[in-house]
């Protein structure tokens, strides 16, 4: 997952708007919607990155998702259908890491509207468990 | 003698170079920097992981350097292990930290359990590490990685970049010591430690313990050019520049006379008692910076010829 959409999925997953964010993180609301816009937006110093990724609780290297590509060399690219519908669910970043490696028969899940019905049918067999 | 004051071993003393780096870890270190030893290696990669965080003057922000190493969080424990490295899984850390030390030795901790993150192999198989020794700084670790990781520690606080220029500005005595102290952010023994590291002069950091009413060395560290191998049944006299910090003041700058290699030399000492942390011991610890005196006597030759420091020119003063 690019960096523009790390940070958005987890500024959504924990449910804070761009501006609460970017107050946390003392960057301007702009730049914050750059950043998620585009993933070949600015690059932030490393000064910014830190206080994106402590605000979100995350670490640095979790937005840059250094670990998982360095450890696992098997790490899906995460769809931009998922993360569309992600986002609508407010799912976490781990949520969506395990949703991305889902396969059946060699094959993945292609338009949103698989997405959802897949999430749809993980939320209702978990509901009450 | 009590039991708790019992002769102090062979574990006590610092491993030797050759030994971090015939290590499996040392091994390891050198493959992965091409650096000719394990202490070298350390120095890369913690220089990597500062520029990595585009780290480049001091205090150096340890947590920062943290959140690139994937540790989502540090958090101020009541624990009685010094620190503890905890792993979160799909490489994500948590750092804990005993609340009730002082800042600088907190710092030398967090260093630590970066360090355990620099290591080769520690990601592919992360296990949640707890530091068994009471304090860090000032106890010799038992093994090579530990021994790596307390090397990455004083890398990471007083990165030899910045540290070297300014201990070669300041020079070596007690009034350098607090400054670089304030400066990095880093307690007295590592940063005595560090200034020893630069080979910018002759001497050898001491730790001091008291038993049975007479100050022993428990643990030392020389730079190259240190003439004598110190061992651990050097002892030095109660009513010396080391045994009155025991009793009297906390610091002191003196000359001592010490029994080396069975003959008499004398030094000039730079030391500070430290309460001993851990272990419900109330003691104190001595450390000490020890440099033969007068710089221009005639010593015997140090481990390698010297000047040799690559941070700047060989102070002799």
């Amino acid at each position: 997952m690019a960096l523009s959409d790390q940070i958005q999925v987890r500024r959504t997953a924990l449910g804070m708007t761009q501006a609460e964010l970017a107050r946390r993180a003392s960057i301007s609301r702009a730049y914050l919607n750059r950043l998620e816009s585009s993933s070949d937006g600015p690059r932030p110093s490393a000064d910014v990155l830190y206080r994106i990724a402590s605000a979100l609780g995350a670490s640095v290297a979790e937005l840059l998702e250094r670990e998982r590509s360095a450890s696992s060399s098997s790490a899906k690219q995460i769809p931009s259908e998922l993360i569309k519908v992600a986002n609508r669910h407010n799912l976490s970043s781990d949520d969506v890491q395990m949703l991305a490696a889902i396969e059946f028969r060699g094959r993945r899940p292609q338009t949103e509207d698989d997405w959802e019905f897949l999430i749809r049918s993980i939320e209702r067999s978990t509901r009450g468990s | 003698m009590a039991a708790s004051e019992s002769a102090f071993d062979e574990a006590d003393l610092p491993m030797g170079e050759d030994v971090l780096t015939a290590s499996l870890v040392g091994q390891a270190l050198i493959a992965k920097t091409g650096a000719s030893n394990a202490r070298d290696a350390i120095e890369l990669l913690v220089r990597a992981a500062l520029d990595d965080a585009e780290i480049s003057k001091a205090p150096i922000d340890l947590r920062k350097v943290a959140s690139y190493q994937g540790v989502r969080n540090i958090v101020l424990k009541e624990m009685a292990e010094a620190g503890r490295l905890v792993p979160l899984g799909s490489g994500r850390f948590e750092i804990h930290i005993r609340a009730k030390d002082p800042v600088e030795r907190r710092n030398f901790t967090i260093g630590h359990e970066i360090g355990h993150l620099l290591l080769p192999g520690y990601r592919e198989a992360p296990i949640e590490v707890m530091e068994t020794r009471a304090e860090i700084t000032l106890s010799n670790p038992s093994d090579a990685v530990e021994e790596l990781c307390d090397i990455a520690a004083a890398a990471l606080l007083m990165p030899m970049h910045l540290f070297g220029p300014a201990a070669a500005e300041l020079g070596c005595h007690l009034s350098a010591v607090r400054a670089l102290c304030r400066h990095f952010r880093s307690s007295w023994p590592a940063t005595m430690r560090r200034m020893v590291e630069t080979n910018l002069w002759r001497c050898a950091l001491t730790v001091w313990n008291l038993i049975g009413g007479v100050p022993h060395l428990s643990w030392s560290f020389a730079s190259d050019s240190f003439p004598f191998g110190l061992t651990e049944n050097l002892t030095s006299r109660i009513d010396g520049g080391i045994g009155q910090l025991f009793t009297a003041q906390r610091s002191n700058t003196n000359v001592e006379t010490l029994e080396v290699d069975g003959k008499q030399y004398t030094f000039a000492v730079y030391a500070r008692r430290s309460a001993r942390y851990g272990g419900g011991s109330s003691a104190s610890t001595v450390t000490a910076l020890l440099l033969p005196y007068p710089p221009s006597g005639r010593w015997p030759a140090g481990r390698v010829s010297w000047p040799t420091a690559p941070w700047g020119r060989f102070e002799d003063d």
